[in-house]
C-alpha cells in the first residue's frame, strides 16, 4: 500500500491538476468581433441581466433607463456610466481618471479580461439600490472551470488521503442487515 | 440542546455532597481530553487576565456599544430614509455584519455577546447592579439563584422550550423580511428596538440569560458558528474543578455571578452556549478558568436536531441570499421587496414559502437522502440514525460559516465607502464631521471578488472534507465501512460548494 508521503504527494497533485488543467485545456476562442448590446436599467435590475462576450471582443453598449436615474459601473474595466429616463445619451467616466462625467452615446470597451464581472448601479436609485446589478461574462470563464476543478480535486484528494491502508473485511451478516 | 446547559442551576446536587475522592459521573463528570493545541491567553497576556477579571470589564465594553447603538437607532428614526446614506443601515448591516461573521465569530467566538447591548437594561434590572454581584441573604429582597440574589420574577424557562427552535424560527422569520430591514432604516429600528424590549421583558420574567439562550435570533447562529471559533472559555485543569467544593462558576460568589448562560463552566466542552461574559473567570476561587486559543473548528458535536436545523437554515439562507442579493435577477429582488415592486402579497407569500421550505424541508431531505445512502453503503450500523445524522450535519457548520464569509465579503468590499460617508454624515443631514462625507462610491477590488470567494469556499471544503472522514471514524470502526459512509457525505459537501461557485463565478 502506498506510503503516507506518496499519498500526500498524490493528493497535492490531484488538487493542483484540478485547478490548473481547466485553464490549460481551454480552447482558443473565436476571432474577436464587434458585439452590440442594448441594456435598459430599471429598479432594481438590468435588462438583459446577463451578457456574454468572448475575450477580445469589441463591446458596444447602448445604456438607458426606464424609470429613475441609474448608473452602470463595470467592474474591472474602469467604466462608470449614468443614464436618465427619457434621454438617449449617457454620461460616462473612467473612475481611475477622475470623478467628472462626460457626455457619450454609448459605452465601448475591449473585453480584454476574461471571467465574470458585475455591472452595478452607481447612482442611488431606491431602497434596493446596493443590490442592483447585472453580469458580464467574458468567455472563456476559466475561473469557473478552475473553481469546479479545484473542488473536484479536493474531493479526490480527501479520498486518496482517507483510503484505508489495511482493509478489514466486513462480516457478510452486517452488510446484509443494512 | 447542550448537555452543558443546566436550566435550573439551583437544583444541582450540592457540590459538598459529592466527595472529591469519588469519581464523578453525569453533569459533574470532567470533560473529555482535549484535541489539538491550546494557548492559554490569560497566562500569555497577563494584562488580558487583569482586564477580564475587573468587575467593570463587561460594563465597559457594553457601554460604548450601547451609546453607539442608541445613536444609530436615532439615525434610523430621524435620519434619511435612504439606506446607504444612513449610519444605521451601513454600520449594522454592512460593517457590523461583516466584522461579526468574518472576524469575531471565527476568531473570538461569541465575544459579540460580551458587548451586546440588547440585554443591558434587562440584566441591570434583574441583577439590581451594573457591576457588583449581589449575595443572597436571609430577609434580603429578591430571589436566590445559586448563592446570588436576583430581582424580577426569576421564573424557570419552560423545559419544552429549552432548545434553539425558537431562535431558528425567529431567525427565519426575520430573514423573510430581510429586504425591508436591510434597506429601510425605520424597519431596522423596529426590529432592533423590539429585540431590546423583548430582552428586557424576558430578563424581568425569567432567570438570567433566558432571552440570549433561547430567543435571540442572532444568538442562534452565533451559538452554531462559535463551534468553529479559535477562542474558547474553559477550565485549565479538570482535576481542580473536581476537587472544588465551591462551584462558584455555577452558583456564583461575591467575586462573580453564577454562569448567566446556564452552563456548568468547569465542564464546558463546546462554545455553543458560552456568552463569554467572563463571570466564571472572575468567580473561580482557584484561578482555573481561562480563555484559550485553539485550532479552527474544534467543537465538532451537534447535540440535537434543533442545532442541525440551525445549520440547514444558515446554509440555505447563504444560498438564497446569494441569489437574491448577489445575483442579477430582478425577479427575486422584486419578490423580496414586494411593497415597492408591486408584486403583491400573494407573490411575497410564495417567496416566503420557498424561503422557509428550502431550509426546513428541501435541504434536510437532500441531506437525509445522502445520509441514508451513506449508511446503506457502509453496511454495518453501529450507531443510531440520530447520532450519525448529527455528526454529519455538523459538517455544515464550518462549510456554512465560510459560505457566509464568502457571501459577506463583497458587501463590505463593494459598499465599504458608504462607511466613510455615513461616519461623517450619520443622519444624512449634510454634515461632514470627519471630512469624508463626500467620498465617492468606490468598490475595492471588485473584479477579484469571484477569485477570493473561490478561495474562501475551498478553505471551507477542505475543513469539511477533513472532518467528514474523521467523524465517519467515530461511527464506523471498520476502515472500509468508514470510507463508504464518508463518500456520499463528502460528495454532498463538494456539490454544495460547487453550487456556491456556480452562483459566484458563473
Amino acid at each position: 500500500m502506498a506510503s503516507k508521503t506518496f499519498r500526500k504527494f498524490a493528493a497535492v497533485l490531484v488538487v493542483a491538476a484540478g485547478f490548473i488543467l481547466p485553464a490549460l485545456a481551454t480552447p482558443a476562442g473565436p476571432k474577436p468581433q464587434r458585439r452590440d448590446f442594448n441594456i435598459v436599467a430599471h429598479r432594481y435590475a438590468y435588462d438583459p441581466a446577463e451578457i456574454r462576450v468572448n475575450q477580445g471582443d469589441d463591446v458596444h453598449i447602448r445604456f438607458s433607463s426606464k424609470d429613475v436615474m441609474h448608473g452602470f459601473y463595470l467592474e474591472g474595466y474602469d467604466l462608470d456610466a449614468m443614464a436618465s429616463p427619457g434621454k438617449s445619451g449617457i454620461l460616462l467616466r473612467h473612475p481611475s481618471q477622475g470623478a467628472e462625467f462626460q457626455p457619450a452615446e454609448e459605452i465601448t470597451f475591449t473585453a480584454g479580461q476574461r471571467g465574470k464581472f458585475r455591472y452595478r448601479c452607481s447612482m442611488t436609485c431606491g431602497y434596493m439600490h446596493p443590490f442592483m446589478m447585472g453580469v458580464l461574462i467574458v468567455e472563456p470563464n476559466t475561473l469557473y472551470a478552475q473553481g469546479l476543478g479545484l473542488m473536484g480535486g479536493l474531493f479526490l484528494a480527501a479520498l486518496i488521503l482517507a483510503w484505508p491502508s489495511k482493509t478489514v473485511p466486513l462480516p457478510a451478516a452486517e452488510g446484509a442487515k443494512a | 440542546m447542550s448537555e452543558n446547559i443546566n436550566p435550573n442551576p439551583s437544583i444541582l446536587p450540592s457540590p459538598s455532597a459529592t466527595p472529591a475522592s469519588r469519581p464523578l459521573t453525569g453533569p459533574l463528570a470532567p470533560p473529555p481530553p482535549l484535541e489539538g493545541w491550546r494557548i492559554d491567553l490569560l497566562k500569555t497576556f497577563p494584562w488580558l487576565k487583569w482586564l477580564v477579571k475587573r468587575r467593570w470589564f463587561q460594563f465597559a465594553v457594553v457601554l460604548p456599544n450601547l451609546f453607539l447603538f442608541l445613536v444609530f437607532l436615532a439615525a434610523g428614526v430621524w435620519g434619511t430614509p435612504v439606506g446607504n446614506r444612513n449610519i444605521l443601515i451601513v454600520f449594522v448591516w454592512i460593517f457590523w455584519w461583516f466584522l461579526l461573521i468574518s472576524a469575531m465569530v471565527p476568531f473570538l467566538s461569541r465575544a459579540w455577546c460580551t458587548m451586546c447591548p440588547f440585554p443591558f437594561f434587562g440584566e441591570w434590572i434583574q441583577r439590581g447592579s451594573l457591576t457588583t454581584p449581589k449575595m443572597a441573604a436571609p430577609g434580603a429582597k429578591g430571589a436566590k439563584v445559586g448563592i446570588n440574589r436576583y430581582f424580577g420574577w426569576n421564573l424557570r424557562w419552560p423545559k419544552a422550550l429549552s432548545n434553539i427552535w425558537m431562535q431558528n424560527i425567529g431567525f427565519l422569520g426575520l430573514c423573510t423580511f430581510s429586504a425591508f430591514y436591510l434597506t429601510r432604516p425605520i424597519v431596522t429600528v423596529w426590529v432592533l428596538g423590539s429585540l431590546i424590549i423583548i430582552a428586557t421583558v424576558l430578563h424581568v420574567v425569567f432567570r438570567q440569560r433566558a432571552f440570549c439562550n433561547y430567543v435571540c435570533p442572532v444568538s442562534g447562529f452565533l451559538s452554531l458558528y462559535s463551534m468553529s471559533s479559535m477562542a474558547e472559555v474553559r477550565s485549565r485543569d479538570a482535576e481542580v474543578c473536581l476537587k472544588c467544593h465551591d462551584k462558584s462558576c455555577l452558583v456564583g460568589s461575591e467575586r462573580g455571578w453564577g454562569c448567566p448562560w446556564f452552563n456548568f463552566p468547569s465542564k464546558m466542552e463546546r462554545n455553543n452556549y458560552c456568552g463569554m461574559c467572563m463571570e466564571c473567570i472572575k468567580s473561580c476561587p482557584h484561578d482555573n478558568m481561562t480563555v484559550r486559543l485553539r485550532p479552527f473548528a474544534t467543537d465538532t458535536k451537534l447535540k440535537g436536531y434543533d442545532e442541525a436545523w440551525k445549520a440547514f437554515i444558515m446554509l440555505s439562507l447563504a444560498l438564497a441570499y446569494s441569489v437574491i442579493y448577489l445575483g442579477p435577477w430582478g425577479f427575486f429582488k422584486d419578490l423580496a421587496n414586494f411593497t415597492e415592486s408591486g408584486r403583491g402579497l400573494s407573490a411575497f407569500l410564495g417567496y416566503a414559502l420557498c424561503l422557509w421550505a428550502l431550509p426546513m424541508v428541501v435541504i434536510p431531505t437532500v441531506f437525509s437522502a445522502f445520509h441514508w445512502v451513506a449508511r446503506r453503503l457502509a453496511g454495518a450500523e453501529p450507531k443510531p440514525w440520530k447520532e450519525s445524522f448529527l455528526l454529519m450535519a455538523y459538517q455544515l457548520v464550518p462549510l456554512g460559516l465560510l459560505a457566509w464569509i464568502a457571501f459577506s465579503l463583497p458587501l463590505i468590499f463593494i459598499n465599504g465607502s458608504y462607511i466613510l460617508v455615513t461616519m461623517s454624515d450619520p443622519f444624512g443631514w449634510g454634515w461632514d464631521l470627519f471630512h469624508t462625507a463626500h467620498t465617492a462610491w468606490s468598490p475595492i477590488l471588485p473584479q477579484w471578488m469571484p477569485a477570493i470567494q473561490v478561495g474562501i469556499l475551498a478553505i471551507g471544503l477542505i475543513l469539511t472534507l477533513k472532518s467528514v472522514f474523521k467523524q465517519a471514524g467515530k461511527i464506523y470502526t471498520d476502515n472500509r465501512a468508514r470510507l463508504r459512509f464518508a463518500l456520499p457525505m463528502a460528495l454532498l459537501m463538494t456539490l454544495i460548494v460547487s453550487l456556491f461557485i456556480r452562483l459566484y463565478v458563473s
